[in-house]
């Protein structure tokens, strides 16, 4: 997997480099718009992480030119800024995610592996099924081993998005996002609540839903924890 | 350019400007009156005249023959015109049946003035008209048939003409001083009114330049200058809160992160101090991300609260259905309250949309019950509920928790406050955000509580227009 860099932070961009080449990436570096727009033509890359205030032309602009360029790769911004206007026109002009510094390391990593990976279940007759797991979407249950048990609404958007992203961590942040929304992203801590009613009713015996420290979860088969 | 006019300049012309409109129409009106009714009295007593004369020959022709007629008309003529005042202008003529003068004595005495055609002709019996009797004055000669020829008698009627004449000159030289003066009067009122604002001017002015702490002189009279200066006041207290509050948030946000930053800076210091075990800078690793996380969420509080501030962008608002938020944020929370061992249950919820951004109505509505459920403690039960009021929608977090002191509970909504304001939102900004939010739908919160009977959050929402169309 290769990933372009673009960061005009010189120790952030250093430290976030290393970060993602110990975690298996290949990764270019650029300290300004203008320089990762070329290095994007000339190579080509799997992810684009862009900061949005950069000098010369900024995140915004660079992902404008590099969609006219026909660059299709995911682009991720990086931004101290997060109204939710700047948030809306990063994602609008053409990028796929939004994280606002300061972020944790690992919350960078849960994004990028979301977006370099393809899913890896998808849905068959509206059902998800992961072993002996099978998620029914449009009926909110889950069966276990022939078992059936009735999820709430949430339960099932929240299994779904463990599901499909089996075997990639992710965070409470995203979790929060993609199945409660930004209004309650101040309580991402609530989302271990809700995942051990979860694994209470669909993973009592702790195969399927891992904690990673620090981070989030993921949803991989495993030995039983207990 | 020329300087524009003061406002006690503009008034004294608007009000000479309706002054002299007012006593335009209202002279013109008396004018009217006053000529008319000169006028009538001038015709009434030539018609009189001519009516005595006309009977006198109609009797005389009765009983005398022509000659004995003209005799006596000859004669009436002269006592009458002896008998009336010389400015009078009394004229008396006899004409026959073709209009011809047969006799004529005093004004009509001159050349002869032809009878109205109309009357000639046996149209009309009498006429009534103005004649010109040579010379600069003016009469009015009332004519009508009688056996054999007519009668017609004249009076001069300058005099009268010449009082309609004075009674417009009046009105023509009043209406010009009426005009000044009231301008000038209205001139001086309008300053005089306006006075305080000069005052509350100078004021406004130096309070701009230099302290907050000065207000507007109140006059105490109650009108609209005083009610004026009373809000100007209000104003400025509002803008003296608002910048102490400023003061006292950038005050503490410095704190809070003075602090985390003070105890980032030790941990790096000692763990440098001299060569340590991997293991020893891991653990001091752990606890600078740990340091950098607390810092991280106070300064995304901080955000929050500034971005919420601000306002609401129109273009981010929509239709909301209250009802179904207030589910959402329930469900959020059920499973946290379960494992604090309280309840958390919806009471009745009949609510209005709101025009709104849902994050926004998400993070308030999480923001206070995430408080209750903080601080109800195990047992305790936060209810959930919401009815139309003023408007709009009443929305009731209330728990039977400890309550809140009076002292705590004035400071509840204040940034950084310790205590109940602080909830998972985290440094006591949590309260201070949902209030924003609730401005900035044109809603409010307050909160009723005693210390130990539990405590009651109130967040009114105003409905949404109805021209906004279907909940989105």
């Amino acid at each position: 997997m290769k990933i372009l860099y673009v960061e005009d932070d010189a120790t952030a961009q250093e430290y976030i480099g290393r970060g993602l080449r110990e975690n298996g990436y290949r990764v270019d570096v650029a300290s300004d718009g203008d320089a990762g727009f070329e290095l994007a033509l000339s190579d080509g890359y799997d992810l684009i992480i862009l900061d949005v205030m950069l000098p010369g032309r900024d995140g915004f602009e660079t992902v404008q030119a590099l969609r006219r360029a026909s660059i299709e790769a995911p682009v991720l911004f990086l931004s101290a800024r997060d109204a939710v206007s700047d948030r809306v026109r990063g994602l609008n002009l053409g990028g796929d995610d939004y994280l606002t510094k300061p972020f944790a390391f690992s919350e960078l990593l849960a994004r990028v592996q979301a977006l370099t990976r393809r899913h890896q279940v998808a849905p068959v007759e509206g059902k998800l099924r992961v072993g002996d797991l099978e998620l029914d979407l449009t009926r909110h249950s889950a069966s276990l081993g022939g078992r059936a048990v009735p999820l709430t609404g949430k339960e099932t958007s929240l299994l779904e998005y463990l599901m499909e992203r089996s075997g990639q961590v992710v965070s409470r942040a995203m979790i929060v996002d993609r199945v409660w929304g930004a209004g309650f992203d101040a309580y991402s801590n609530v989302i271990d609540v809700h995942i051990n009613r979860l694994r209470k009713k669909v993973d009592p015996e702790r195969k399927w839903i891992h904690t990673v420290k620090g981070v989030g979860y993921v949803f991989e088969e495993r030995a039983g924890e207990g | 350019m020329a300087r524009p006019l003061s406002i006690g300049a503009k008034l004294a012309l608007r009000y000479a400007a309706a002054m002299a409109v007012t006593t335009t129409v209202f002279g013109w009106v008396v004018y009217e009156q006053v000529a008319q009714r000169i006028n009538r009295e001038a015709a009434l007593l030539v018609e009189v005249s001519l009516r005595d004369l006309a009977e006198a020959y109609e009797s005389q022709s009765r009983e005398h023959p022509r000659e004995r007629v003209l005799e006596w008309m000859e004669e009436h003529a002269r006592i009458a015109l002896h008998r009336s005042e010389p400015d009078l202008g009394l004229g008396i003529e006899l004409l026959d049946a073709q209009g011809a003068r047969v006799l004529a004595a005093g004004s009509l005495a001159g050349d002869e003035v032809p009878l109205p055609r109309d009357l000639l002709e046996g149209r009309r019996e009498a006429s009534l008209r103005a004649v010109n009797l040579g010379g600069r004055r003016a009469h009015l000669a009332a004519a009508e048939a009688v056996p054999g020829g007519f009668v017609r008698v004249a009076i001069d009627t300058t005099r009268y003409a010449e009082n309609v004449e004075s009674v417009r000159r009046i009105f023509l030289f009043s209406l010009p001083i009426v005009v000044v003066m009231t301008a000038a009067a209205g001139w001086y009122l309008a300053s005089q009114s306006l006075k305080p604002i000069a005052a509350i001017n100078a004021t406004a002015r130096r309070i701009g330049g230099e302290t907050l702490r000065e207000t507007v002189p109140v006059t105490g009279s109650g009108d609209e200058l005083d009610a004026l200066a009373t809000t100007l006041n209000e104003m400025l207290g509002r803008i003296r809160e608002g910048v102490g509050r400023m003061q006292r948030f950038n005050a503490n946000a410095a704190h809070q992160l003075r602090t985390p930053l003070a105890a980032l800076r030790s941990e790096v210091d000692v763990t440098l101090e001299r060569p340590r075990t991997s293991d020893e800078y891991r653990d001091a690793l752990g606890d600078v991300r740990e340091t950098a996380d607390r810092m991280a969420e106070a300064v995304d509080a901080m955000l929050r609260l500034a971005r919420t501030e601000v306002g609401l962008d129109p273009e981010q608002r929509r239709v909301v259905d209250l009802t179904a938020l207030l589910e959402e944020v329930l469900e959020f929370f059920q499973p946290l309250a379960d494992e604090r061992g309280l309840a958390l249950v919806r009471g009745a919820c009949e609510t209005r949309p709101v025009l709104g951004e849902p994050t926004w109505l998400h993070q308030l509505f999480a923001n206070l019950v995430a408080n209750a459920v903080q601080y109800a403690g195990p047992g305790c039960r936060v209810e959930v509920s919401a009815s139309p009021q003023r408007g709009g929608t009443l929305v009731r977090v209330a728990d039977d928790g400890p309550g809140i002191d009076e002292e705590s509970r004035r400071a509840l909504f204040e940034r950084f406050a310790r205590g109940r304001g602080e909830s998972g939102a985290g440094f006591g900004l949590g309260l201070p955000i949902a209030r924003e939010i609730a401005r900035a739908h044109g809603g409010s919160i307050d909160v009723e509580s005693e210390a130990g009977s539990g405590a009651e959050f109130r967040v009114w929402l105003p409905e949404a227009p109805a021209a906004e169309g279907e909940i989105g």
